[in-house]
């Protein structure tokens, strides 16, 4: 791809605003004359949960959609909870990295020419709309198979689950095909490491941004999934090195494996700049709340849960702190961004194998 | 004198077609070429390009800002690229109802420019494949399509900081897929184009 690409922008074909914009008003015109013309109820807020109540279930089955209507802004979207972490000290945590990083410094490469690795990715997905917000609690499931000249391919699943993580219905197929390992070709070192991290930030970047680049460089490549082990004890070095990074105690992760949890800050947002656009309008009795946070900041922190045995790394979850912006009608409580969960790893025969 | 986008808005909300049609003019092009970067085909661009205003439509009782109705648009559009299948078949009736696209001039010059376009985006969307879904949205409307982290925020519904570090992502894995990859936001006066009424 070209570096300035940038895909060309087109007019709909001659007429065909004109064309449109007829038949967009006459299907609008139609709605009013009867059920045939209508078009689809009035959107409900969806949240996609298992355990639903039994009034709630007749509910859905007479809407005859997999929907529920919160009918409020207060009402408590089903988002996956945080895992409960703590907030320890630096040095505990800068141990545990260091005793992490030992250990796969040791470990194998494991037998076979193909390195596999199956992960499975959750991001906050929410619309807010007439005083309702709708998450959408739907994840990614990936498996990835990387040949020893690099070459990889992917195929991808969506599924729906739980706020525990139970799968709801069946996987719907996204896509597959050959994919690029972006650990392909990363230093094992934690000094070649660093500057491969940093190799597109301008020279002039603050330094706490440099780190917040940093922390969110190491956490991303941990939960790719297929960082070799000597990879991966360079990302806990580098990690070790960052400040304020602290121990966050034993935690189970989302595949309910127990394991150690280290934080590290990767970044503010300006929550309030957010709320002021959502609720701009006088009916919003949030309004006085949100001018008066206008600027307060939120913190992101982003969690590595590794195996202490092993060293292996398990999960990598990022929350905002310690709320999700309030323009986004969600419970005051940490919130995840996003969470990659290493559900399976380890070395393959070729490419579409499974480890046994 | 032009309307803004907030009268146009506020007359569509009290249900007037009028108003909205005006606004459907306003933000077509826009819209499709969303579509087109999300789907790679010119064609279902168009048809999604009706679905986004008929949801739109559904949902006027939407209070908005003055100038947020584009990045609302985005977002709805964002929706229904994701759910397209589904889209399609709640506004299957509707679509059947589009009369036949009448013949243009110069259209095989047209054709083979679309035809182009779209060979060169299959490309460009496996490699956008590659990235997270949530990066890809953000990345195509912030990188592409030219919002701010702001508009962006409200078209995907996620916090600003959340704007931000999946851009980050996506452009620091984009540039590792393919070194020769390195937009910057802020150069693609085409995109801005596309913005302007």
């Amino acid at each position: 791809m070209k570096s300035d690409y940038v895909p060309q922008l087109r007019d709909l074909p001659a007429g065909r605003v004109a064309e449109r914009k007829r038949h967009l008003l006459a299907t609008i015109t139609l709605e009013k004359q009867g059920p045939r013309f209508a078009l689809p109820a009035v959107a409900l807020p969806r949240i996609r949960v298992a355990a639903l109540t039994a009034p709630v279930l007749v509910l859905v089955g007479a809407i005859g959609v997999l929907s529920l209507d919160t009918g409020a802004a207060s009402g408590t979207p089903a988002l996956p909870e945080a895992l409960p972490f703590s907030h320890g000290s630096n040095q505990q945590a800068v141990t545990l990295l260091d005793n992490a990083s030992a250990l796969r410094r040791q470990a194998s490469d494991g037998t076979g020419p193909v390195t596999y690795a199956k992960t499975q990715n959750y991001a906050l997905q929410v619309n807010v709309g007439g005083g309702t917000s709708t998450s959408y609690f739907e994840t990614t499931v990936r498996q990835v198979w990387v040949a020893a000249d690099g070459s990889a391919v992917a195929k991808t699943w969506l599924q729906d689950t739980t706020p525990a993580g139970a799968a709801v219905g069946p996987a719907t197929d996204e896509s597959s095909g050959q994919w690029q390992d972006t650990n392909k070709g990363l230093p094992a070192t934690p000094a070649a490491l660093k500057a491969a991290l940093l190799a597109t930030t301008p020279a002039n970047t603050p330094a706490s941004e440099q780190q917040t680049i940093l922390a969110q460089g190491v956490m991303s490549q941990l939960g790719e999934g297929t960082a070799t082990p000597r990879q991966a004890a360079a990302l806990y070095q580098l990690l070790a090195t960052l400040p304020g990074v602290f121990d966050a105690g034993t935690v189970t992760d989302n595949a309910g494996v127990a394991g150690q949890a280290i934080g590290v800050p990767t970044g503010t947002f300006d929550s309030g700049q957010t709320c002021v656009a959502v609720h701009s309008t006088p009916s919003q009795p949030q309004m006085d709340t949100i001018l008066a946070s206008r600027h307060a900041l939120g913190q992101g922190i982003t969690y590595l849960v590794l195996d202490p045995t092993t060293g292996q790394p398990l999960e990598v979850e990022s929350i905002d702190t310690p709320n999700a912006p309030c323009g986004l009608d969600l419970p005051r409580v940490p919130t995840i961004e996003d969470y990659n969960v290493l559900l399976q790893e380890g070395q393959v025969a070729q490419t579409g194998a499974l480890p046994s | 004198m032009e309307q803004s986008d907030a009268e146009l808005w506020s007359r569509s909300r009290s249900g007037d077609p009028d108003a909205f049609g005006l606004l459907f003019e306003r933000h077509a092009a826009a819209i499709y070429n969303f579509c087109f970067r999300r789907i790679g085909d010119w064609a279902v661009a168009e048809d999604l390009l009706s679905i986004v205003f008929l949801e739109a439509w559904r949902r006027r009782d939407k209070e908005l800002p003055g100038d947020k109705v584009l990045p609302w648009l985005f977002g709805i559009a964002t929706n229904v690229v994701r759910n397209r299948r589904r889209s399609e078949r709640r506004y299957g009736g509707a679509l059947r109802r589009m009369p036949k696209p009448q013949p243009e001039r110069n259209f095989a010059e047209r054709c083979d420019e679309r035809v182009d376009d779209e060979q060169q985006m299959r490309g460009v969307l496996a490699l956008l494949a590659q990235l997270r879904r949530h990066e890809q949205d953000v990345f195509v409307l912030c990188g592409w399509m030219g919002l701010s982290y702001e508009d962006a925020a409200l078209a995907l519904g996620v916090p600003l900081g959340t704007v931000r570090s999946r851009l980050s992502r996506a452009r620091r894995r984009l540039r590792e897929l393919d070194p020769a990859f390195g937009h910057e936001e802020g150069t693609t006066a085409t995109a801005q184009e596309a913005l302007e009424p």
